[in-house]
């Protein structure tokens, strides 16, 4: 009886640890691919944000952060921080059309 | 006494595993805690909220929400100012991911009490 | 027939450019206007002071600083010898530090580039060192603020007249009121259309006056930044990445910049919070 409890609890407290840590614990060691992709969008809208002098303060630091996870083996969340890494490339080139026209209000 | 001491550090092992994630939990930040803090909503820089210390003056105070703003038009605002002005100010908070949609929900809720 | 088409589409062409193009003292005007519209209580010749200018407590406290020993002090009198120690006297650009002071920024038609004063403090004194010198504090900050200082009372004069000048400060102005970084801001969004207002318990500095009393000590720094450094700060505050001091961008931003300040006096009262 006490083993079954214990099994049991043991099973729902690792659960409740899984849901807890979310996406940003690495539950599938599989194949790179995914970061790989992940990371390539990241850079590419990052350098054409460079280019035009439209790049966002902490994406460079994400992509960097993402490589380190990706190497430490934690895919999930290296995943996950570099698609983060590729919205804010995205914004920042939604911006770029409008900078360069702007003026002012009054 | 081995099985009992087994037993107990069994217990005490569930007890980190359960109380970890509720411990977190715990200290999550409320929708006041988000709005206040600087790094986060930081929503004193620029609005007026009664109770906050040192409020900027370039927005329009946070009083009679409720009157001003039904719960989903206010989250809309927070989330994206520059949809309905495009000359706005105001970071869109949701748009570019300054917040979690979950923090915007926080603050959204606290900021239609005020 | 095709003549008189091309020249008609070309003379088209050319009005769509120059009204493209900003007039510099058209805009100058209006950006004075809007200031008299939003600071009214404010005098045109006040504008050098900043936040002094709009509020009477820190105002108090400024004259204090300037009326002692002010923090810059020390590293005003090192720039004056650094001047000489690393003969930038010897350059033409900057023989005569009041005249250099005035000149700067100007559009370069050899080049087609903006010249800075900091540009050319860094450029003189790599042909007399053949050393590179930095672009945003230390030695630079300190021997521009003792030239700007031999300005001081003349009034900035920004000239903005061939069809590469006025390309530049174009540029120079859409970078100033063009929203950027993760809070999607603007310089003008805090320091035109809020400016004297608050950021919790900062009052926003008005861009007009901004470039009279530069390179600044901030007490925030514990010492003396160039303009570009401060250029370099407000893009984090928008979560922007911030250029390299003397890049272009922010050479052409300056030139706008500058030239909205065109009246104004250069002040050797350079202290910032």
């Amino acid at each position: 009886m006490k083993k079954v409890l214990i099994t049991v609890l043991s099973v729902f407290a690792l659960t409740a640890q899984a849901d807890f840590l979310g996406d940003s614990h690495n539950w599938n060691k599989g194949s790179s691919d995914p970061f790989k992709s992940a990371i390539a969008a990241a850079e590419t809208g990052y350098k054409a944000n460079l280019a035009v002098n439209m790049a966002w303060r902490d994406t460079g630091k994400m992509i960097k952060e993402a490589k380190k996870l990706q190497a430490s083996g934690k895919t999930a969340a290296a995943v996950a921080l570099a698609n983060k890494a590729h919205t804010q490339t995205v914004n920042a080139t939604a911006q770029t059309p409008l900078a360069a026209i702007a003026g002012p209000l009054f | 006494m081995k099985k009992i001491i087994s037993s107990i550090s069994a217990v005490a092992t569930l007890a980190v595993l359960f109380v970890m994630p509720l411990e977190a939990g715990a200290k999550e930040m409320s929708g006041k805690d988000l709005a206040f803090n600087r790094k986060l909503g930081n929503c004193l820089a620029c609005h007026m909220i009664v109770g906050g210390g040192q409020p900027g003056n370039i927005a329009p105070p946070l009083v009679a929400m409720k009157a001003r703003f039904t719960r989903d038009a206010l989250r809309a605002q927070i989330w994206d100012a520059t949809a309905k002005n495009p000359n706005s100010m105001m970071p869109p908070f949701g748009k570019h991911k300054a917040l979690t949609e979950g923090q915007i929900d926080k603050i959204t809720d606290y900021i239609h009490t005020l | 027939m095709k003549k008189l088409i091309t020249a008609v589409v070309s003379l088209g062409l050319m009005v769509g450019a120059t009204s493209a193009i900003a007039d510099m003292e058209s805009d100058r005007k209006a950006f004075v206007g809007h200031f008299k519209s939003v600071l009214p209580n404010v005098e045109f010749a006040d504008f050098t002071n900043g936040v002094y200018a709009v509020d009477e407590g820190s105002r108090e406290q400024f004259e204090e600083i300037l009326d002692g020993i002010p923090p810059y002090e020390e590293a005003l009198e090192k720039g004056a010898d650094e001047f000489l120690k690393f003969g930038l006297n010897k350059c033409a650009s900057l023989a005569d530090p009041a005249a250099a002071r005035i000149k700067h920024p100007y559009f370069d038609e050899a080049s087609q580039q903006v010249v800075t004063l900091e540009g050319a403090i860094k450029k003189c004194y790599n042909q007399q060192t053949g050393k590179k010198l930095g672009s945003s504090k230390g030695k630079i900050a300190r021997i521009s603020a003792w030239i700007s200082d031999q300005a001081a009372g003349e009034k900035i004069n920004v000239i903005v007249e061939s069809a590469g000048a006025k390309a530049a400060y174009a540029k120079g102005k859409a970078t100033f009121y063009a929203k950027r970084g993760q809070f999607n801001m603007s310089c003008a969004d805090c320091h035109v259309y809020n400016a004297g207002k608050k950021a919790r318990a900062d009052i926003l500095s008005p861009a007009l006056g901004h470039t009279t009393h530069v390179p600044m000590y901030r007490a925030k720094w514990a010492g003396l930044g160039t303009l570009h450094r401060r250029y370099g700060g407000c893009y984090k505050n928008m979560r922007a990445k911030p250029l390299k001091s003397q890049t272009e961008t922010y050479r052409n931003m300056e030139f706008f910049h500058q030239a909205m300040s065109n009246g104004l006096e250069i002040t050797d009262a350079r202290y910032r919070k």
